[in-house]
């Protein structure tokens, strides 16, 4: 309950950060539009030469893509801006003020910043699935759609372990500014289904770096395709990961607190 | 200016290696789009052709892409336009030479490090991969010009964009929608061969495929003579119409930068 | 007796990378590194009564700051042990993180694009202060700093005196019992300084909080400190009162002479140590035991309208602290 509180006076906060910059908001539309247009140009080229991708079709694959958009603004939006603060506080030493307030450190460091503006990545996502189920024509139940949900959840839950896990290596290699670029480089794979790839790719993409977990499981659900046993381990997965991540999280603050001056 | 953008490469160099995990993100990160892509076309092609290009061609397009993109990366956007925001470039123009000299010896440093580190990814991708090369002598000659101002076009443009810094803070935003094109008409998405016949044209038109994909399509062998002529025209012409844009956005910022006097 | 804060045989060390400078350096760094053992603080020991003001000095590097993060549970000691209000600080626990603050002089936690005022929103909500006791606290603390309209203009537009009184408010919104100050008055010019020093000193007998200060300006120290501990390489030099520091490592006294008429240079030489300021004015400088001899001596030789007897300056002391340790 608290906790709430402090989320909410820092939501607060952020937000009057946000619009005393009065951030470009429509450069920033702009900019998404043609991100987004430019990739979905790319699929109108793969598929103008095919009808369907490692058993995608189109329609399917759009989806998949708006589910990527959509986790895409939700790091974008609540992720990325607290945790590379993180790093950069840890950098100048004004981390140690989050250290000394009665509040866990992982919760302030993963809830303080948002950036709204981001809210038009989601959106553009959530319109290329609406876009992509249209296409497909084949009806949603509630069932479904629940499923998806879950899936979602589940998928940002990983995300969220994984920022959370590049966040704490700060406390080993001060001097790294962008190791969550980490992410994105393996999250661009997401932009296809995770079984166009080659076998050890594959394995490497639902097991080590669950990419899988994040785009195609919750593609899959929404999309009417078979069932498998990803959906099954995709809530699991995402509890045991962030469990994981904070318990990294402590070791962590206990290397920096033993290991500076 | 030689020696002196040559020490400033030297003391790049020294300071990027202390940032070498970094570094070799960056590095795999020029390897991860071509890959996607490199599957996704062996995908399409299955045992057919698409747009004349076999799997195996697909493959030795999207390795040699992964270097040349690699060579070809402009991060002035990143390095250069930071220090007009923040008001740091009056100590370079002090210096008895452009600003752009360092801006280059950050550049080629970057380079050179991370291509260290890319060397051994790609060796093991290739080994894995094992395409058929298909080029000619006459193909790794005439890459030489192709990759130069690719190279150049590059640098010149994300200058360019960087420079924008003079005027605005989203510098990074058009930057941003130069490198969406790039993605699509470039030669990433496909070799430019491969897109429908109104991409295509466009492509061969604007300028980046021939900051991009141009020097791949020339090692490789992929194109006529006639294609090889107007290709090296348009590339010659689009590096002319770079500098010249290059000069003529750093004369009018450099006039607002002291004149707003930072 | 009860003590705020007690310390006993506090050790810490840590290890750093080392590198020199040059390409072939970096390169080498790149495979292997090389590692030091740093001493930070080596064995340090003692106590701190409640409502005390206590400064810590030393010259950069000196295991200062590192005792004051051990302090304010920040960093974990390699040995020794360490009592804050009944609480291990390293155990981070919430009633003892509620009751003290730190506030780095050189660090900010204020938000930089928003008026102060909406930082302290924040920590109402991360120190779980009511309603009632919020305002308390910001009334007494505007009316202490005079801070008015400075609470509600964004951060970045004040000037650095401004900012830092905002600062301490902020740190010290939660009345903390407990204050660790790092460098307060860091960068602030003198008049600032003064305020600064004015209000840790109204806030301590407002409050009866107990205070340890770190600061390079002996002015500070002075104003403030009845108490000072002098670390240096991690250890302790010196821990009692400042006229005691000047008794224990200034041998020496200055006597300062003025003088109804001008003295022949030659004359002067045969009482010592003489330093002659301008005509009418000089100083001299004796061991302590022959102070009141060499005082004697002085008033029945020469011409003297007006003499004092006078302790080296505090920066002098100190500097000699740190030379003989060396």
């Amino acid at each position: 309950m608290r906790l709430m509180w402090i989320a909410w006076a820092f939501f607060r906060s952020a937000l009057q950060q946000e619009l005393a910059y009065r951030a470009d908001f429509f450069g920033n539309v702009l900019r998404s539009v043609i991100a987004v247009g430019t990739s979905i140009g790319g699929l109108a080229v793969v598929f103008s030469h095919t009808e369907s991708l490692g058993d995608w079709n189109l329609a399917q694959t759009l989806t998949l893509l708006g589910v990527f958009y959509v986790i895409q603004g939700v790091v974008a939006m609540f992720m990325s801006p607290s945790l590379n603060k993180i790093v950069e506080e840890v950098r100048d030493g004004t981390f140690d003020y989050i250290l000394v307030k009665p509040v866990p450190s992982q919760f302030i460091a993963s809830t303080r910043r948002f950036v709204l503006w981001h809210v038009t990545d989601i959106a553009l996502g959530a319109g290329i699935i609406a876009i992509g189920l249209g296409r497909l024509g084949s009806g949603l139940s509630a069932g479904g759609v629940l499923l998806f949900l879950g899936m979602i959840a589940a998928g940002i839950a990983i995300v969220y372990a994984i920022w959370l896990t590049l966040t704490t290596l700060v406390f080993w290699f001060v001097r790294i500014e962008n190791v969550t670029m980490i992410f994105n480089l393996f999250y661009e794979t997401g932009r296809y289904p995770v079984e166009i790839y080659p076998f050890w790719l594959r394995q490497a993409l639902t097991f080590v770096f669950p990419v899988a977990f994040i785009t195609t499981v919750p593609a899959q659900a929404i999309t009417g395709r078979e069932l498998t046993w990803l959906m099954w381990a995709a809530p699991i997965v995402g509890v045991i990961a962030v469990i994981a991540a904070s318990v990294f999280w402590r070791v962590g603050i206990r290397r920096y607190s033993s290991a500076s001056s | 200016m030689l020696a002196g953008t040559v020490a400033l490469t030297k003391a790049e160099l020294a300071n990027l290696f202390q940032y070498r995990i970094v570094m070799f993100l960056y590095a795999l990160w020029e390897v991860v789009n071509p890959i996607v892509y490199l599957v996704v076309w062996s995908l399409v092609a299955g045992d057919g052709e698409v747009g004349g290009y076999r799997r195996g061609d697909f493959m030795m397009y999207y390795l040699v892409f992964m270097l040349v993109s690699h060579l070809t990366v402009a991060i002035e956007v990143y390095t250069f336009a930071p220090l007009i925001q923040q008001g740091k470039l009056s100590p370079r123009l002090l210096r008895p030479m452009h600003p752009s000299w360092s801006a280059a010896a950050t550049n080629i440093a970057y380079k050179t490090v991370s291509l260290i580190m890319l060397v051994p990814v790609w060796i093991a991708l290739f080994l894995i991969l094992r395409p058929p090369f298909q080029g000619d002598l006459i193909g790794i000659l005439l890459f030489v010009p192709a990759i130069s101002m690719a190279v150049l076009i590059s640098f010149l443009a994300g200058s360019a964009f960087a420079m924008l810094a003079f005027w605005t803070t989203k510098s990074f935003s058009f930057w941003e929608i130069w490198m969406s094109l790039l993605f699509l008409f470039g030669g990433q998405v496909a070799p430019v061969a491969v897109l429908p016949d109104l991409a295509r044209a466009l492509a061969i038109g604007m300028p980046f495929r021939y900051a991009l994909g141009f020097p791949v399509e020339v090692v490789l062998g992929r194109l006529e003579p006639a294609e090889l002529l107007t290709g090296f025209a348009l590339q010659g012409a689009w590096t002319i119409v770079a500098a010249v844009v290059f000069a003529l956005v750093w004369r009018a910022g450099i006039r607002r930068y002291s004149a707003v006097g930072a | 007796m009860t003590v705020d804060i007690r310390v006993r045989d506090l050790v810490k060390h840590y290890v750093v990378a080392e590198r020199t400078g040059g390409l072939v350096a970096s390169l080498k760094s790149v495979f292997r590194r090389r590692h030091r053992r740093v001493r930070a603080v080596d064995g340090i020991s003692f106590d701190v009564e409640p409502g005390e003001i206590v400064g810590f000095l030393g010259p950069n590097g000196a295991g200062k700051t590192t005792v004051l993060k051990v302090l304010s549970g920040l960093l974990y000691p390699t040995a020794g042990e360490a009592v804050v209000l009944g609480h291990v600080p390293w155990q981070r626990k919430r009633e003892f993180l509620t009751q003290m603050t730190l506030i780095m002089g050189q660090r900010q936690q204020l938000f930089w694009d928003l008026p102060a005022i909406d930082t302290f929103l924040v920590n109402k909500a991360v120190f779980g202060l009511d309603q009632e006791a919020y305002e308390a606290s910001v009334a007494s603390l505007e009316d202490m700093l005079e801070l008015g309209e400075l609470l509600y203009r964004p951060v970045r537009q004040l000037s650095l005196g401004e900012r830092m009184k905002a600062e301490l408010a902020a740190g010290l919104l939660h009345s903390p019992r407990v204050l660790f100050l790092d460098e307060p008055t860091l960068g602030l010019d003198v008049t600032m300084q003064q305020r600064i020093r004015e209000f840790i000193r109204d806030y301590n007998e407002a409050t009866g909080a107990t205070i340890i200060l770190t600061s390079h300006y002996m002015a500070d120290v002075k104003a403030l400190a009845k108490r000072v501990i002098v670390i240096d390489h991690g250890l302790v030099l010196y821990d009692g009162t400042l006229d005691g520091l000047a008794e224990r490592y200034a041998p020496h006294k200055t006597i300062t002479l003025h003088l109804e008429h001008p003295v022949d240079g030659e004359k002067l030489r045969r009482f010592g140590d003489v330093t002659v300021v301008d005509e009418l004015r000089i100083e001299v400088r004796t061991t302590k035991d022959a102070a009141p001899a060499a005082t004697a001596r002085l008033l029945a030789d020469l011409p003297v309208s007006d003499l004092s007897v006078e302790d080296p300056p505090l920066e002098e002391v100190i500097a000699q602290v740190f030379e003989r340790d060396s």
